[in-house]
């Protein structure tokens, strides 16, 4: 599966429903508001009335996915996902969606003894206090892979 | 090949010879010209004295798990490098599905309104103030993602 797929699984299944709705809405109104405010809209050719009711409402359809991935992707990683998604909808121009993909958390791991949600960077899961990943000897900070010596204390590894 | 091509030849070959990694062809053109030739000979039987003591070295313990490990860690720099391609990817297509956004409303903005929308004297779906605004507005929200991020920063470097 790509990674495409992969993010869009993320997108929750209502997300999808009030998507449509959003075009629809917005096919209705592009399609009736502005041929009746302009006379000589009426005249346009069925196919120019078409695009200009179809089209306008494909990015708004995309932007709630979008608004719709930001809450369960918030959620998922234990950030403040109303606030994100309140941010994600309201800011215009998708800027608050841009916010989001730059300021947000990186996802967390799952312990491999109790399956609780942990911060990545801990050496130790909070819940049951089981390894995550190798800790130093001497401060028990989380190391990484190929280093000869603590970043956080200095002692040899 | 003449007999001094033949010579410096086979004297790139010693080292090799000594140390066992030729195949068995090389081998014996290595060895029959050194019997026929003393300063090949010579050098011949220092390499096989460099190549007996180096055997002769304690060999060092190969790390628990470092296969393991190192394929652990090539995979998790792959991961990485292929994360931030995707986050690069993905940022610059937000940044044009913005652009796409903000004229779908002003569009949208123009058309119901009928081209005038006017406050405090300006109109606001006129293509000018609707771009003014909108990079006001894009600015606006850089400086509050670059102040975020500072303070992200300064925490992780205290939790450090």
């Amino acid at each position: 599966m790509s990674r495409f797929q992969d993010e869009m699984e993320v997108v929750p299944r209502p997300a999808f429903g009030i998507a449509v709705c959003v075009w629809l809405g917005f096919f209705l109104l592009m399609m009736l508001v502005p041929f009746r405010l302009d006379p000589e809209g009426r005249n346009w050719p069925l196919l120019g009335k078409l695009a200009i009711s179809v089209l306008p409402g494909i990015p708004l359809f995309a932007l709630v996915l979008l608004v719709g991935y930001v809450y369960a992707d918030a959620k998922r990683r234990g950030m403040r996902y109303v606030m994100w998604t309140w941010l994600a909808a309201l800011i215009p121009n998708a800027i608050g969606v841009i916010l989001y993909f730059v300021l947000r958390d990186p996802l967390p791991l799952s312990c491999a003894n109790c399956g609780a949600q942990v911060r990545q960077g801990f050496a130790f899961c909070p819940k049951c206090g089981g390894a995550l990943s190798r800790a130093c000897p001497q401060c028990r900070y989380a190391v990484e892979p190929g280093w000869t010596h603590c970043a956080h204390c200095g002692a040899s590894l | 090949m003449s007999e001094n091509e033949s010579h410096e030849a086979i004297a790139g070959m010693l080292a090799l010879a000594a140390a066992g990694a030729l195949d068995a062809q090389e081998q014996r053109r290595v060895e029959e010209h050194a019997r026929e030739c003393p300063a090949c000979r010579r050098e011949l039987e220092i390499w096989s004295g460099y190549s007996q003591n180096l055997g002769r070295l304690p060999q060092p313990a190969i790390p628990a798990q470092l296969m393991e490990r190192t394929r652990t860690r090539l995979m998790q720099e792959h991961a990485a490098a292929a994360d931030r391609r995707w986050d690069e990817l993905m940022l610059g297509a937000l940044a044009l599905f913005a652009w796409t956004v903000g004229l779908t409303f002003w569009f949208v903005a123009r058309v119901v309104t009928g081209g005038e929308l006017v406050v405090m004297g300006a109109n606001l779906v006129r293509f000018g103030t609707w771009t003014a605004g909108s990079t006001v507005l894009v600015w606006l929200t850089a400086a509050v993602a670059a102040i975020a991020l500072g303070r992200r920063r300064r925490e992780l470097r205290r939790a450090l």
